[in-house]
């Protein structure tokens, strides 16, 4: 009973305050404007799926893919000749090498950075 | 010498059914039989032979040398017997008229080794070329050359060599004293002697006559074996049979075309730093620790501390920590630092522990002992295109350094001293290599060797990075199962060694494979081989120290002026111990305290004083004293210091 007449005193302390503060109105946002019908909606998400996927789209595809293909034959000529590819040589041991290393650990690092400064801001994690 | 008949074993059964020499001879000759065993036996009965079997268990044939002969030489008429061709010099030389001289090649002799993959690899001598010769001539006709037809010749268009701040300033020179990272671009020219021209790269090789090139012979060969293609530049078409050694009124001329020459060392200078340590030998009567207060290490305490003073072998048995903050490993059997044996301690046989002297003044940098090493210890050649990217694989290297009266970066001299150095892995008791290596493929052993398991190599190259000497060779590709000139085709080639290779391969010794790294051993096969021919001629005796002198290195037993000496250190009457206990022993950097086993003598210049280039010092010591020295403008004590003075200041 303690609790609730306490909760109570803090609902009428509250209403107090907004009457006091009077915060302004939230007129809720309209989820689709221009007064656009289901049928206009169905045929905008559906079209994606369900119409002939378009010329230009298999050749931006074909761009990528070939591009992401010069990772795989990179690695295929790397195993299959030596690392000698790289351009290292002695006493330059570490050339291409440390570089690529480097770079990701870079990465990597930044990520645990910033992740690490939100943590010990108390952020909240959006996932 | 004596004509003293000998028995000639075949090597080997004939490769490809070809014919040997008796063969041949004997199908010239029009003999009916040519079995050349049958041939031998023939000549032997016919040289009034007996017993053939005899024959070949003696090794000679007993009476069959010459007979000698009583001969008088009238020396008074010798002076007329001497033919002197006078070579008829029309002007006096100059840019426009140059006199060739025409040379053996380092690499082929007169041609005959254009397609021997090790010679051809072996670094020239003097030039440091590889796979390639080329006009050489001397500092003052390049730049006479260079103001005549405009083209640069001299290396030094680097960034860091441009007309920088720094160099405005001063204190960053042009040096020309480097190549591009062993890729030389070498200026082409054209060489006209008798209306017949060659045209050929310019090497600019300091020490040479003002006008005249030399031109090695025996390269450019049109029909050679599959290695010797297209190596090199023909120099026969100039020569006559008036003009075997050399000509005069020859015509250079360069063009603007260059030319990759694989250049091996692409720095010549010491910069004055006591890497090659040398004096005259009238200084080290007046002086003779002058060796040891040379170099960085003269300037720091010791690195051994206290325990500077015990001797060579001890020393090397117990690698006493001295200043250093780190624990040192001990080669003692027992470990002193496990109480467990203590008072058993003559229970076990005493480690030998291995380690090479250099003598530097008998080093005549004659390069066999980088060959001696290669067919030891399987080293593969790598051909032109991979020593151009500074990946030869030759465990052993001579370093040539030039040094000059002036210490001077921004030109080459003209007139230098040489020096040679032997540089091959000094297997440090404290190795930098082995602390790094994450699996541990490099390791110390209680012979005081640093190995290598190659089983355990990864190939993250932390070893070669933290090598001082960067004596570390790492397999880039699969050079024993890939040919010269096939190494990026990965799998669209052969993938096999070929035949005879395998056959030339010592079968005492790994064949590394992609990926590993390697480095000299001290031959350790043939430590491995003589301990174990020691202990069975020991039996039941255990007297399993193998004696002085039964291990020889590779490059040791091919040393034709003996300048390399191998042996046990700890023992104090070893040929090694001697060498290491002179005063002009030292360590390359051995600031470092990497305590290396392979340590120099260093070399002592005896000039005449009434010869016209009579010096006080060798070049390379003036160099030294100039800028890191007592006669440096950094250092305020006097020359006279010893090591004692310098503990009774400490004491002040």
């Amino acid at each position: 009973m303690a609790t609730i007449s306490k909760e109570s005193s803090m609902d009428s302390t509250q209403a107090a305050l907004l009457a006091k503060v009077q915060p302004a109105e939230l007129v809720e946002q309209p989820l689709v404007t221009n007064q656009r019908d289901f049928n206009w909606v169905t045929d905008k998400i559906c079209r994606v799926v369900e119409t002939p996927t378009p010329t230009w789209w298999w050749v931006c595809m074909a761009v990528a893919l070939l591009t992401a293909a010069f990772t795989g034959l990179g690695l295929l000529w790397l195993v299959s000749t030596g690392v000698g590819v790289w351009g290292l040589a002695n006493p330059i041991n570490w050339g291409w090498a440390i570089v690529n290393f480097v770079f990701w650990i870079g990465i990597g690092h930044a990520g645990t950075l910033i992740s690490a400064v939100l943590c010990l801001l108390k952020q909240g994690w959006r996932t | 010498m004596d004509g003293v008949l000998v028995p000639v074993q075949p090597m080997i059964e004939p490769l490809f059914a070809s014919f040997n020499d008796l063969e041949v001879l004997a199908l010239l000759a029009g003999v009916d039989t040519t079995d050349p065993y049958k041939i031998v036996q023939q000549t032997f009965k016919d040289l009034g032979g007996r017993d053939f079997s005899k024959f070949l268990s003696d090794g000679l044939l007993v009476d069959s040398a010459y007979p000698a002969v009583a001969t008088t030489l009238d020396f008074a008429s010798l002076p007329s017997l001497i033919n002197v061709d006078e070579i008829e010099v029309r002007d006096a030389l100059s840019v426009g008229n140059v006199e060739t001289r025409f040379t053996a090649n380092s690499h082929a002799l007169d041609g005959r080794f254009a397609n021997n993959g090790w010679m051809l690899e072996c670094p020239d001598p003097m030039t440091k070329l590889t796979w390639d010769n080329a006009i050489l001539i001397s500092p003052r006709l390049a730049k006479e050359l260079e103001a005549r037809d405009g083209i640069q010749i001299f290396p030094g268009k680097s960034v860091l060599n441009g007309p920088t701040f720094e160099a405005a300033k001063g204190t960053l020179q042009r040096n020309k004293a480097e190549f591009n990272r062993g890729k030389e671009m070498a200026v082409v020219a054209e060489l006209t002697l008798n209306g017949r021209t060659v045209e050929a790269p310019i090497h600019v090789l300091p020490g040479l006559a003002n006008y005249t090139v030399q031109l090695p012979l025996g390269l450019g060969r049109k029909v050679v074996g599959r290695v010797g293609q297209g190596v090199g530049f023909d120099f026969y078409g100039l020569r006559e049979s008036t003009s075997l050694g050399c000509a005069v009124n020859a015509a250079i001329k360069l063009t603007d075309k260059t030319y990759r020459l694989a250049n091996t060392q692409e720095h010549w200078s010491m910069e004055g730093r006591a890497i090659v340590r040398e004096g005259t030998a009238a200084y080290f009567a007046k002086k003779p620790k002058f060796v040891q207060k040379m170099g960085v290490e003269s300037h720091a305490p010791k690195n051994y501390g206290k325990y500077d003073e015990k001797s060579l072998a001890e020393k090397s048995l117990n690698n006493y920590r001295g200043n250093s903050a780190y624990e040192h490993p001990t080669f003692n059997e027992p470990d002193p630092n496990v109480k467990v044996w203590d008072g058993n301690e003559d229970k076990f046989p005493k480690i030998q522990q291995w380690g090479m002297a250099i003598d530097l003044n008998s080093c005549t940098g004659c390069s066999a002992c980088v060959v001696a090493c290669q067919s030891e210890n399987n080293i593969p050649i790598v051909g032109k295109d991979q020593t151009l990217r500074g990946r030869e694989m030759h465990w052993m290297r001579i370093d040539r350094y030039f040094s000059a009266e002036q210490y001077e970066q921004a030109a080459v001299p003209e007139d230098v001293q040489v020096s040679f150095m032997g540089m091959l892995c000094q297997h440090c008791e404290n190795a930098p290599c082995e602390s790094v290596c994450p699996v541990n493929a490099t390791v110390h052993d209680r012979q005081g060797l640093n190995t290598m398991a190659y089983n355990r190599c990864v190939g993250t190259r932390y070893c070669a990075n933290n090598c001082p000497f960067k004596v570390r060779r790492f397999n880039f590709f699969d050079w024993n199962k890939r040919q010269v000139g096939e190494f990026y085709k990965g799998p669209f080639c052969n993938v096999d060694e070929p035949e005879l290779q395998k056959m030339q391969k010592n079968p005492n010794v790994t064949v590394r494979m992609r990926g590993v790294m390697e480095k000299c051993t001290f031959c350790v096969q043939r430590i491995e081989s003589a301990k174990i021919e020691q202990k069975r001629l020991a039996g039941a005796s255990g007297a399993i120290q193998i004696k002085d002198g039964t291990i020889q290195t590779a490059c040791q037993q091919v040393c034709p002026t003996e300048a390399i000496a191998f042996g046990d250190i700890s023992d104090p009457h070893s040929e090694v111990s001697k060498m290491k206990q002179s005063d002009l022993n030292y360590s390359v950097l051995g600031y470092l305290n990497v305590r290396a086993r392979t340590t120099y003598l260093a070399r002592l210049r005896n000039p005449n004083k009434k010869m016209p280039d009579y010096y006080e010092k060798p070049y390379a010591y003036a160099q030294y004293d100039a800028r890191y020295g007592h006669g440096s403008a950094g250092a305020s004590h006097s020359h006279e210091h010893t090591a004692h003075d310098h503990k009774a200041s400490a004491a002040h």
